[in-house]
């Protein structure tokens, strides 16, 4: 058999796996495969709970709550099905540079509020549904949120929520697969992947395509003359679908490094942080090891109101090195510190207190240390312990 | 930046001048492959042997020693005309055979893939918490104090009674954690003379395309040719939670890995070759894994016995199998087992608990987390088509090779492992809950993928001739 004609084979029966593939995702989604009609709220139908609003005949205009600086508008008529809707869509312009916007749920899944955020394109301002795991069940309460500065109003024509067709699913999907997830704390642990497209998995699904290619190409098994090609074409179409998957990825990992060219191209090696939180807390810790803290290794304690696994302790522990630190709990450690350590109380931490008057630290439980505040901020604060005759103080 | 290249390449090359001259029957893909990641652990053996003489750190000096390190092996006798692989095995072909276009192509893909990581790792600072909490801050210490300052457990830092002067981490178990990973990232450093958040995690990428190396080097070994072997290498490499591992650098589940699977490699290897070489590398590798990460004691326990099994003749075995089954059964209906090792530790097993030298004890409890299991395997993007493909690669492979289990040495490290990863995850309620959570189950996954898939292809594909000619790298 020529390569051409291997290639051919392999190709036509990828090209039925493929159609299988659809087909049974289609009869087992239960969708149309055009949209029915939506369900539609107009201004007049919408029911304001925050803000003010001057409503017209096919339009309103409403302004921002005073104090919240938010916006609520709750959609009578429920309940309905999560299935029956599938994209919000809010009839107004653009939302302004300083508007943000949120739908909002209740469903009889999950008592608790569930909220998206809304997306303001060209194609209006939407709300992708489908693709939140939350979105399911009986629908018994659906809103609105804005928040925004009180000068601001908007113009609400009204709310559609657009039931899916099974081309609006597909393009869900298709959205999904082409939104590159950023990397977060979580991917070294597993890749995340929008919830309500995970019950379609890309690798479910192109796995199926590869069954029914094979299952297409099983009579050449048959033909003696075809037997030996029967390897190679499917390993072919193994290697296609894998190679399909992996565009997306490739993507991703370029999407991501660009991203963080963007984020940190220009900064040095040393002086990088995570966010703008991150940030701060290595400012601050710069501030203490250039002019509070002796030169390292110093003993130094960090206090935080958290137990176990807390970032921000964590990170201010990080850019606090090569200082010799100790880094748990939410009380002072008193049998433990000694004359010259350092103590750092990152931000509130409720269970102590200090008495400047007696140059005293304190749990709420009594037990204390002699200590001299030498660094004060909303931030942190930060103390050397003194010895316990609370001498050596210095002004 | 002479001295990030001097850090990044100076392992590698002395790994494999080493490899070049006593691992004769190799081909340069392996000796590259192999030679990277003996190279960097010969480079953590040195810095402490530094430490333990009692010089200061300083990056110059440790990286003379090195040089001499990877000038030795020039001393002994060269390769033979004998030892050389034979030449051209493929035939002729034209550059714009079907072959070459393939093998081009994928390796463009892979080429893409690794510039793509260490374009990230070049602006992305350490990202990942372990990496950051657990490994960088005992480097960062190092390589500001210039010494390797001890490390005690938080409750012996508050009452002083360890070392003076010693330093604890911010994560209440992990000052004890292997400090290989430190080790990598101190010297990655020292090299760049001033600490860098970002290219720190350069070797992550090479350990990547080293595994790659070995891999393609083995599977030529293996008789396989050179348009598949680079498919193959392109389909590990482009497995999404190994990259990753390159691009968010700085944990050592990746180094795992890599030992793991080159030590089965060279494990294989031998029990066709029979050659030294290939058996002191799987035993190499094997006990590397104890100084990479915790776990690597399991794995690296495991192929261990693995080998053993490979040196003892058959009969034996049968003997060897025989004793420990009565062992276990007759201690489960004692009850159980619990006995104090002098110098290493307690070991108790029963039905309430398992306690293990060096990890700790743990209870025991049945939790079902096969869901977990599925999801992550065959759902989540995490594997792409890896874990279908190794059921059918499996399958056939029984069905089609049953010869090869009379080499039953792979066999038993594959199948004890995947047993002591559903063992762990189903039966220790901590485990259980960690994969619940998605914390740990794809990294103790990602320990066991490399070594799965080259099984896989060894089984399926390997040629069984013994031993084979080499062919071209």
């Amino acid at each position: 058999m020529s390569i051409t004609t291997r290639f051919l084979m392999g190709f036509m029966a990828l090209l039925a796996g493929i159609a299988a593939t659809a087909g049974i995702v289609w009869k087992q989604s239960g969708l149309d495969w055009s949209a029915p009609p939506p369900m539609v709220w107009h201004a007049g139908d919408l029911e304001v709970t925050r803000g003010a609003a001057l409503k017209g005949p096919d339009s309103m205009l409403v302004t921002f709550e005073k104090g919240s600086g938010r916006i609520l508008l709750k959609a009578p008529s429920m309940p309905f099905r999560a299935e029956d809707a599938g994209i919000a869509r809010i009839l107004m312009d653009p939302l302004p540079a300083q508007v943000k916007g949120g739908v909002f749920w209740r469903s009889s899944e999950q008592q608790q509020v569930q909220s998206m955020t809304l997306s303001s394109t060209g194609a209006g301002v939407t709300a992708d549904l489908a693709r939140h795991p939350a979105w399911e069940g009986a629908i018994t309460e659906f809103g609105i949120v804005f928040r925004g500065p009180a000068t601001e109003a908007l113009a609400i024509d009204g709310l559609h929520l657009e039931r899916l067709s099974f081309g609006g699913s597909l393009r869900s999907y298709v959205n999904a697969l082409t939104e590159p997830e950023a990397w977060t704390q979580q991917t070294i642990n597993f890749l995340g992947f929008p919830s309500a497209v995970h019950d379609a998995s890309s690798p479910l699904l192109a796995a199926t395509v590869v069954f029914f290619a094979l299952l297409v190409l099983s009579p050449l098994l048959l033909i003696h003359r075809a037997r030996a090609s029967v390897p190679a074409l499917a390993l072919g179409i193994f290697v296609a679908m894998w190679l399909l998957l992996d565009t997306r990825w490739q993507w991703v990992l370029l999407h991501n490094a660009n991203e963080a060219r963007a984020t940190w191209a220009g900064t040095a090696g040393g002086a990088k942080d995570l966010g703008s939180h991150d940030s701060r807390l290595r400012r601050f810790a710069m501030d203490l090891k250039n002019d509070v803290l002796p030169p390292p290794p110093q003993r130094v304690f960090i206090v935080h109101n958290s137990e176990g696994h807390n970032i921000a302790r964590l990170r201010f522990q990080y850019h606090l090195l090569p200082h010799n630190i100790y880094n748990f709990g939410r009380q002072l450690k008193p049998r433990f510190t000694q004359a010259g350590d350092y103590i750092i109380l990152l931000g509130s931490v409720p269970g102590v207190s200090y008495l400047p008057s007696e140059t005293r630290l304190q749990n709420d439980d009594g037990a204390s240390i002699q200590a001299q505040a030498v660094q004060g901020s909303s931030f942190a604060s930060v103390f050397r312990v003194l010895p316990p005759d609370g001498k050596g103080a210095t002004p | 930046m002479t001295g990030l290249l001097v850090s990044l390449f100076l392992p590698w090359i002395a790994g494999s001048t080493w490899l070049w001259r006593t691992w004769r029957t190799a081909n340069l893909p392996a000796v590259l492959g192999y030679g990277y990641l003996l190279g960097i652990l010969v480079t953590t053996a040195l810095i402490r042997l530094w430490h333990f003489a009692g010089l200061e750190l300083e990056f110059w000096p440790l990286a003379a020693g090195l040089a001499l390190v990877a000038a030795l092996p020039l001393l002994l006798p060269g390769r033979t005309a004998r030892e050389e692989p034979p030449r051209p095995g493929n035939g002729p072909s034209h550059w714009w055979s079907a072959e070459n276009l393939v093998f081009a192509f994928f390796l463009f893909l892979i080429a893409l893939r690794l510039g793509s990581i260490l374009l990230d790792n070049i602006y992305r600072p350490l990202f990942s918490w372990d990496a950051w909490m657990n490994f960088a801050p005992k480097a960062r210490v190092w390589f500001e104090l210039g010494e390797l300052t001890p490390y005690t457990s938080p409750k012996d830092w508050l009452r002083g009674a360890s070392l003076e002067g010693a330093f604890t981490l911010g994560n209440w178990q992990a000052w004890d954690y292997p400090v290989t990973v430190p080790l990598v990232m101190l010297w990655t450093a020292l090299g760049l003379d001033a600490w860098h958040d970002d290219l720190i995690k350069f070797p992550w990428v090479f350990v990547g395309a080293a595994l790659g190396l070995a891999v393609y080097g083995q599977f030529r070994h293996f008789g396989i040719s050179r348009h598949t072997a680079m498919v193959l290498v392109y389909l590990l490499l482009s497995i999404p939670y190994v990259n990753v591992h390159m691009v968010l650098g700085g944990y050592a589940d990746l180094w795992l890995a890599t030992a793991l699977s080159l030590g089965l490699l060279s494990l294989m290897r031998w029990t066709t070759t029979q050659h030294q070489t290939d058996l002191a590398l799987a035993l190499l590798f094997a006990v590397s894994c104890f100084a990479i990460k915790k776990p690597g004691v399991i794995w690296g326990g495991l192929l261990l016995a693995s080998i053993g099994l490979a040196l003892v003749p058959r009969r034996i075995t049968l003997v060897l199998a025989g004793f420990f089954a009565i062992t276990a059964t007759a201690l489960w209906i004692a009850g159980g087992i619990d006995i104090n090792l002098p110098a290493i530790g307690r070991l108790r097993i029963d039905a309430g608990g398992i306690a293990l030298p060096y990890l700790g004890q743990q209870p025991l409890g049945f939790t079902n987390v096969s869901t977990v299991f599925v999801d992550s395997l065959f759902l989540s993007p995490n594997w792409h088509l890896f874990w279908y493909a190794l059921v059918v690669a499996l399958m056939l492979a029984l069905t089609t090779r049953p010869a090869r289990l009379r080499q039953p040495a792979p066999f038993f490290f594959t199948v004890t492992s995947v047993v002591a990863i559903l063992f762990i995850f189903f039966m220790i309620p901590r485990y259980s809950k960690e994969a619940l959570e998605l914390t740990t189950l794809n990294r103790a996954l990602l320990h066991l993928v490399p070594s799965l898939f080259v099984f896989a292809i060894w089984w399926l594909w390997a040629r069984p001739a013994e031993p084979a000619p080499l062919p071209e790298p």
